[in-house]
């Protein structure tokens, strides 16, 4: 019998419980009850190297033991990489092989007796200025092109010299140049 | 004359069964008592919490892991249930999609009690971006929080 009561006092307690805690209550505060936030983000063009293009092929036959100029006359051979971004960023890019000195001059060794001078230059691609900071990983800005949405940049490399030792090995030589380019430096 | 005796002893009779002494042993039900009675309660309060922001990503169609999280913090009375509400607005799906939840969805019909020291809060989970092309873009998180439902 006392079992009953005290289940029945029990729902009894329940429902007083369940009615109180969903009745209507009267609130005249009408503020602080929203709660704002966010989170925000920027998306960016990924970046795109469009393969380079070199203007004038070297092609030309040079005998052992000596060193050329192939720089002057106004026939400079060079390569150029297009970089595409988005607008107004600044990108790092890195060249492979052995590094890049003062004024954007690099020189390379194919190890078979050959050595060729390259000068690194980084042009605005509105305007064409040229202007080389020391290092790759100085940031760069991607200008608005004149058609298109893209920021970009151009990336040059001018083949400056040949060295040719006397005991070089006879045939071609090919010098390759690979930049990678990021929107941080940690490329 | 005799008329006028009968009166005024039918009076001076009056009079003092009027203020006779009665007994009466009765002690209860003789107090009525009624009364307005009002439970006062803590106002609820949610704060707003400093936006985040995510930074730049570039688009690409491989998903970004993120684990940030924003969370809502509410005050009231304790134990009391409320009523919330939580929303969520991309305002630029072009540019970006969010992936997250809330640890608890609720839409204005649905209740969450208050602890013991009146404190409860609303969390939102982010756990990935995909960014899909350039602009910017806000998710923006809501709750609202009534002690009646809306």
């Amino acid at each position: 019998m006392n079992k009953i009561k005290n289940s029945i006092l029990l729902i009894i307690t329940l429902c007083i419980s369940f009615s109180n805690s969903f009745s209507q209550v009267n609130d005249n505060i009408i503020t602080d009850k929203v709660g704002t936030s966010s989170f925000s983000a920027s998306i960016w063009r990924p970046l795109l190297v469009h393969n380079a293009q070199v203007e004038h092929e070297g092609g030309q036959e040079y005998v052992r033991g000596a060193v050329y100029n192939i720089n002057d006359g106004g026939s400079q051979i060079k390569a150029q990489y297009t970089v595409h971004g988005e607008v107004d960023k600044f990108v790092y890019f890195i060249v492979s092989g052995s590094p890049i000195g003062a004024n954007g001059i690099q020189i390379k060794d194919d190890g078979q007796g050959v050595k060729i001078k390259l000068e690194w230059k980084v042009s605005k691609y509105t305007t064409g200025t040229e202007f080389y900071s020391g290092s790759g990983l100085t940031p760069y800005k991607l200008k608005p092109q004149t058609a298109g949405p893209y920021g970009a940049l151009v990336i040059w490399v001018r083949f400056m010299e040949l060295d040719i030792d006397a005991n070089a090995t006879p045939g071609t030589h090919v010098f390759e140049q690979t930049i990678t380019v990021g929107y941080n430096p940690t490329i | 004359m005799k008329n006028l005796l009968s009166i005024l002893v039918v009076l001076a009779l009056a009079t003092t069964f009027s203020f006779a002494q009665v007994n009466d042993n009765l002690t209860t039900g003789k107090t009525g008592t009624g009364s307005f009675t009002a439970t006062v309660l803590t106002p609820l309060t949610i704060n707003s919490p400093t936006p985040i922001n995510l930074g730049e990503f570039v688009a690409s169609t491989t998903p970004y892991d993120l684990t940030n999280a924003i969370t809502f913090n509410v005050t009231g009375e304790n134990n009391h249930a409320y009523f919330f509400k939580t929303e969520v607005n991309n305002t630029n799906p072009s540019a970006a999609t969010f992936v997250g939840s809330w640890d608890m969805d609720g839409t204005g019909a649905t209740t969450k009690t208050l602890s013991a020291t009146g404190t409860s809060s609303h969390t939102y989970t982010l756990s990935s971006l995909t960014a899909i092309a350039s602009g910017s873009t806000t998710l923006g998180l809501t709750v609202t929080v009534s002690y009646n439902t809306f």
